[in-house]
């Protein structure tokens, strides 16, 4: 916790001499207690260190797990709240994680395309995330990222100045959905109403 | 990532690959050039046919118009054959992340960097070392694919996860390349179409 907030006012101080100008729009939307999934679009390498630094609240993540094989990453990423997740099989200890962070009323964010964008739009969800969503049955807030492409695209190797929203939207709500069978019929429904919500969000890019 | 990582091919005149590095790109066949835009995301083109500036979705579109890495890995008897540089290393066994006493989740690292060449055929995904063919994968047995920064990952079925880092090829073309391979070898075995390759292969 302390790291975190460390690591925060660190971001927020480099920010400025980096030439980003973050504008943090719907901070309200976020629930000011009680556990919530954030779920944020991927455009750029910088997404999770600016999302982290406008949300409200401390936010657990989800990263990918061969982040953490270099011990300094493996023993700074937990501390500001990243965990592992293994993105090229199911995950059912991620799921647990995150369900169990969810139950001591804690926020988790999740970035539901997987991986950064190549053209800063919005890629399709994938399809566990968003059962996980119907899992746990929490407020879902979607955040969108406008402007961290124009930085650092994915196929980009500098960084460019300019300006980043990050622009909270109303929570989401879902049912908890605990019956397999009803999390299935409930997913493609809900996998529109997800991107619908991150599209509101996203801006105009 | 360099530039070219996206534009892989010449969006003006179809030829493939273009050359570059960092920011910018060019064809060889037809000049033209690509670049980034200073301040924005976009890519500014100078070819014989002028100066503009395309949004990525319509590099990514135009360049899938064109039939994306297909054309160039295919060859005169409609077989699939493509080979390039890349460095293999296979993920380990998970080690179990802690925090507080409990568990956080699943890590691995990755092993033996081993330079060599990946080549896709029809029915197989091989990695050569030399003029040996050291792995080789039937495509029916890749259970996931995804790019991850500059490389590709696969799971193979009871052989864990491979990373797949290019040279200099992009890890956008290969992609495509074995989605491509994939939903062809599915058709021919018979198999519904795939709808979802990462985290894992799913059908319709």
């Amino acid at each position: 916790m302390i790291l975190y907030s460390v690591f925060r006012g660190l971001i927020k101080a480099v920010m400025p001499l980096a030439g980003i100008r973050l504008v943090v729009e719907g901070r309200e939307h976020v629930p000011k207690t009680g556990p919530f999934i954030l779920i944020f679009n991927h455009q750029s390498i910088l997404d999770p260190i600016l999302a982290q630094t406008a949300c409200p609240r401390f936010v657990y993540s989800m990263a990918k797990s061969t982040q953490f094989a270099s011990p300094l990453w493996r023993w700074l990423l937990p501390k500001i709240g990243s965990f592992p997740t293994r993105r090229y099989q199911v995950d059912p200890q991620a799921v647990r994680t995150a369900l169990r962070l969810l139950d001591e009323g804690k926020g988790v964010g999740i970035y539901p395309e997987g991986e950064r964008s190549w053209d800063a739009r919005l890629q399709p969800l994938r399809r566990g995330t968003v059962r996980l969503i119907l899992k746990a049955g929490v407020p879902v807030v979607p955040c969108g990222i406008d402007g961290s492409f124009h930085i650092r695209p994915r196929w980009g190797s500098g960084l460019q100045r300019g300006p980043v929203t990050i622009r909270f939207g109303e929570p989401l709500c879902f049912l908890a959905q605990n019956v397999r069978t009803e999390r299935e019929a409930a997913l493609p429904d809900a996998i529109r109403k997800v991107e619908e919500a991150l599209q509101g969000v996203m801006g105009d890019e | 990532m360099p530039l070219k990582d996206l534009v892989y091919r010449c969006t003006e005149c179809g030829h493939d690959p273009v050359e570059g590095e960092g920011e910018t790109a060019r064809c060889s066949d037809c000049g033209a050039t690509f670049s980034r835009r200073p301040g924005r995301a976009l890519v500014h083109v100078e070819s014989k046919a002028g100066t503009h500036v395309r949004h990525p979705a319509e590099i990514i579109r135009k360049i899938s118009e064109l039939g994306g890495p297909v054309p160039r890995a295919t060859q005169q008897d409609g077989t699939l054959f493509y080979e390039t540089a890349i460095v293999l290393r296979r993920a380990s066994d998970h080690h179990v992340l802690r925090l507080g006493g409990k568990v956080l989740g699943f890590y691995e690292r990755l092993l033996d960097r081993r330079p060599g060449s990946l080549r896709l055929t029809d029915a197989t995904l091989q990695f050569v070392e030399g003029e040996f063919v050291t792995a080789s994968w039937p495509l029916l047995q890749l259970r996931a694919v995804q790019t991850s920064s500059t490389a590709l990952q696969i799971t193979v079925l009871d052989d864990g996860m491979y990373e797949l880092r290019f040279q200099s090829d992009s890890p956008r073309r290969w992609e495509a390349l074995l989605h491509t391979a994939l939903q062809r070898a599915y058709a021919e075995a018979g198999r519904p179409a795939i709808v979802e390759f990462q985290p894992r292969i799913v059908t319709r």
